[in-house]
């Protein structure tokens, strides 16, 4: 008797969760104040918030050029873009990228490198490498500055109203190895936020192809792709999921990638440090296994669990509206509402989770304005210079209160939802022209949809 | 203000249309205290900061043996108070809503190079560094505070805490700043270092009183005049958050299992002035006066039923053990015995966040955690 009770309470509970309205499931979280994107999943048991709470110290930790008083955390550089992953996840949130006005980007974004080839093939630049590092530890010369200045675009809606973009465009400053060169495509990156991130890992991979699969027979220009990528955990080739371009498999690779690539900290992963050729002092300051396989495997945890945060204002009439256009200008065909994840974790509540992420995890074309070059070049893994992943939408409303700005796109280039919707090209065309036709009232119930997520 | 105009058009109707029932009038008491207590806390906080800014005013002043040490206790008093208000964050309320002064007030660990000089690099820090801050003011210190990344602190009362007591380099003591750090003439930039120190607690003054204000009674407009006319379920909703949160997370992880784990003594709280075994208990007593003050266990929905008397059990139970942990914390993580105590404390903190989401749920208010 007691059995059937508890398993029809547990069905209500189940079907009390398996709303929009919780993003993440029974995992869904209802904090939404400025830690609304640092807490674990509802339900994580003690032992694996123990394991959280150590990963996020190391999240938070500003790591010192070595040797130091604190083995731990040392091993900074010799190259590094931020000594901390909170610099550019500030409480495990989006970074802005840009400023507001002409000047040095900020310190949340960076720039991945690459020279063009024959055969739309790319390579690492031979000076600076794969990615700009502006910092160096004592002794170490930063490689220079980035800085941005805006050039604007003006267009108008159907309905008259005006508006203005900000196009970024890169240049760079106190350069100290030699100018990058003409022939250089800069890939700018931006700090997203860190929420439902092990519940994207732990969408079955069948629903991915899924994706790709529908929309090649859908014929309306739409046709992401699957970045496949090598793999370090599981050789080749995985489905990339993880980074603007979907260019990492795992949370783990991606985390272990960051902490090399953007602060200079080696793992068994990545057991080396970025110099060329010509940064000899760089080359003289590497550290070997600066994160231990353990505290890396309790900051991929720390990862993993941080939750989606419920969603605000959810049912209004202007809401409800807003999901209509969502819907209506075909946004949802590559914002992908909804999975139910698989049942692989060994982190049971990411397990079997009805979720709303709002992305396919495909890779598109989005167009001559948002490609690092208009040519089709390789970029990274799989993905090309014209190519990013569809970015998940939940929470974006929250960024807000968390990070106290309102950018959006791979660069922070969008001011607001808005300006987000109006750079969408290539693939995302015609919605975005749909998007441009709208009456007032369905572009702000639009809007207004978005900001619940 | 769209929340408020809900909050009271459902402040209307609940008044208008039904009359309050023996469990609503309890359970509106029970809000009603947990509103005195938040300002009760934030109000002896201020007034405790007060007290700490005058003390601190007096011994960039007259730098001696004797205003350093009055200025150190008075630091720890204002602790008091203040630790028991942690438990009012994790709702979106006052402390950490948008531009909340959480951050301002007390963010930690903090890279003390970000603010002074430390051991290996004597020119470290805000303090010393002329050419970048030529003007020490309150809209630097605020506009520097958690820049690019959550250990950059600039203010609060651990920016204090750092500039009263330095580094603590010792197993015997705590830090051991000495007064000529703020006599002019006998150490680099003692001048700026003052200015650094009264700065700091005229901010610390004026986020105090912005969280007293909200919490005020009887106020139009405030706060606390929205939050006791809301539904009494997102009410108790907000009231547990703040417990569980504090017990389950912030106190038992964050605070304690961390430092722990990693035996790393920039992972305690208050780690200049060895100050982190009171901090855990005024945590964990800010906890036990919310259960205490708004007799949330004696509720219809939670009166002698066996939760609340578990719930009960184990709050004293860990307020014998978190008096246990030996002192100071920085080695108690250090040793077996320390060890010990450390963790049993906080196995019993993560089991009363569990039992305190069965109160939650029992109040129809459940807390996701």
């Amino acid at each position: 008797m007691m059995n059937y009770l508890s398993l029809i309470l547990f069905f209500i509970a189940l079907n009390a969760y398996s709303s929009e309205e919780f993003p993440a499931g029974t995992g869904t979280t209802s904090d939404f104040s400025v830690q609304a994107f640092s807490h674990p999943m509802s339900g994580t048991s003690s032992k694996d918030r123990r394991d959280f709470t150590v990963g996020n110290s190391f999240f938070q930790t500003t790591w010192v050029s070595s040797p130091a008083s604190t083995p731990l955390r040392d091993g900074l550089g010799p190259n590094f873009n931020a000594v901390s992953c909170t610099s550019c996840h500030f409480k495990d949130g989006r970074g802005r990228g840009l400023p507001d006005a002409d000047g040095k980007t900020d310190m949340s974004l960076l720039l991945r490198l690459r020279v063009k080839g024959e055969n739309n093939t790319t390579t690492l630049h031979p000076n600076y490498g794969g990615q700009f590092n502006p910092f160096g530890v004592a002794g170490v010369p930063g490689e220079g500055e980035s800085h941005v200045y805006f050039e604007t675009i003006t267009g108008e809606f159907q309905d008259g109203e005006k508006y203005e973009l900000k196009k970024p465009i890169y240049y760079f400053k106190n350069l100290n190895f030699g100018e990058m060169g003409e022939n250089t495509i800069l890939s700018p990156r931006v700090g997203p936020q860190m929420i439902g991130l092990g519940l994207l890992e732990n969408i079955n991979e069948s629903d991915i192809l899924a994706n790709a699969d529908e929309q090649a027979k859908s014929g309306d220009g739409i046709s992401g792709r699957v970045n496949r990528v090598y793999s370090l955990v599981t050789g080749p080739f995985a489905i990339g999921r993880f980074g603007w371009k979907a260019g990492k498999a795992s949370l783990l690779e991606q985390n272990a990638a960051a902490y090399n690539g953007d602060i200079g900290i080696t793992s068994y992963l990545f057991p080396d440090e970025e110099c060329t050729y010509v940064q000899t002092d760089c080359q003289r300051f590497k550290t070997p296994d600066d994160i231990s396989p353990e505290l890396l495997e309790k900051v991929t945890t720390y990862t993993k669990l941080l939750a989606v945060p419920k969603r605000r204002d959810f049912g209004t009439p202007q809401v409800l509206r807003g999901e209509k256009v969502f819907k209506a200008i075909n946004c949802i065909a590559c914002h992908t509402a909804s999975y139910t994840t698989g049942n692989n974790s060994n982190l049971d509540v990411l397990n079997n989770q009805k979720i709303y992420p709002y992305t396919d995890l495909l890779v598109h074309d989005m167009g001559d304005d948002l490609a690092d070059d208009k040519g089709n070049h390789v970029n990274e893994e799989g993905a090309t210079t014209r190519e990013w992943r569809t970015p998940p939408l939940w929470g974006l409303g929250l960024v807000k209160i968390v990070n106290t700005h309102t950018r959006l796109m791979h660069d922070g280039r969008a001011r607001n939802f808005s300006e987000a919707i109006l750079w969408h090209g290539g693939e995302g065309q015609k919605s975005k022209e749909a998007y441009l036709k709208l009456s007032k009232a369905d572009r702000d119930s639009l809007i207004e949809f978005l900001g619940s997520l | 203000m769209l929340n408020l105009s809900k909050v009271l058009l459902s402040v209307f109707f609940s008044a208008s249309v039904m009359a309050a029932t023996p469990v609503e009038v309890a359970q509106q008491q029970s809000i009603e205290a947990y509103s005195n207590l938040v300002y009760k806390t934030y109000s002896e906080s201020l007034k405790s900061a007060l007290t700490l800014q005058s003390d601190l005013k007096n011994f960039v002043k007259n730098p001696g043996v004797l205003t350093h040490e009055i200025a150190k206790k008075s630091w720890k008093l204002a602790r008091a108070p203040y630790g028991q208000s942690e438990v009012f964050r994790f709702y979106n309320g006052p402390i950490d809503m948008d531009n909340g002064p959480e951050g301002s007030l007390n963010a930690w660990p903090l890279d003390e190079a970000y603010i002074d000089y430390v051991v290996g690099a004597p020119q470290a820090g805000i303090i010393n560094d002329l050419e970048t801050y030529p003007v020490i003011n309150a809209e630097l210190l605020k506009s520097l505070n958690e820049l690019d990344g959550e250990k950059n602190i600039s203010t609060g009362y651990h920016a204090i805490e750092f500039l009263l007591w330095g580094q603590d380099m010792f197993a015997d003591s705590a830090g051991r700043r000495t007064y000529e750090d703020y006599v002019d003439g006998k150490t680099l930039n003692a001048k700026r270092r003052g200015e650094y120190l009264i700065t700091v607690s005229n901010i610390l003054i004026e986020d105090l009183q912005s969280l007293v204000d909200a919490w005020a009674p009887n106020t139009k407009g405030n706060f606390r005049s929205a939050f006791v006319s809301q539904k009494q379920t997102s009410a108790f909703k907000n009231i547990l958050s703040g417990v569980i949160y504090m017990t389950g997370d912030e106190l038992s992880g964050e605070r304690m299992y961390v430092a722990y784990e990693t035996q790393g003594q920039e992972d305690e709280h208050s780690c200049f002035s060895d100050m982190t075994h009171m901090d855990i208990q005024w945590n964990f007593w800010g906890v036990e006066n919310i259960l205490r003050e708004t007799k949330i266990l004696e509720l219809p929905a939670l009166k002698n039923t066996e939760i609340a008397k578990a719930v009960l059990a184990r709050m004293a139970k860990i307020n014998v053990m978190n008096a246990a942990i030996p002192v100071p914390f920085d080695q108690a993580i250090l040793s077996e015995d320390g060890r010990e105590k450390i963790l049993a404390a906080i196995e019993e903190m993560e089991a009363l966040a569990k039992d305190l989401v069965i109160v939650s749920e029992k109040l129809g208010a459940k807390v996701d955690f």
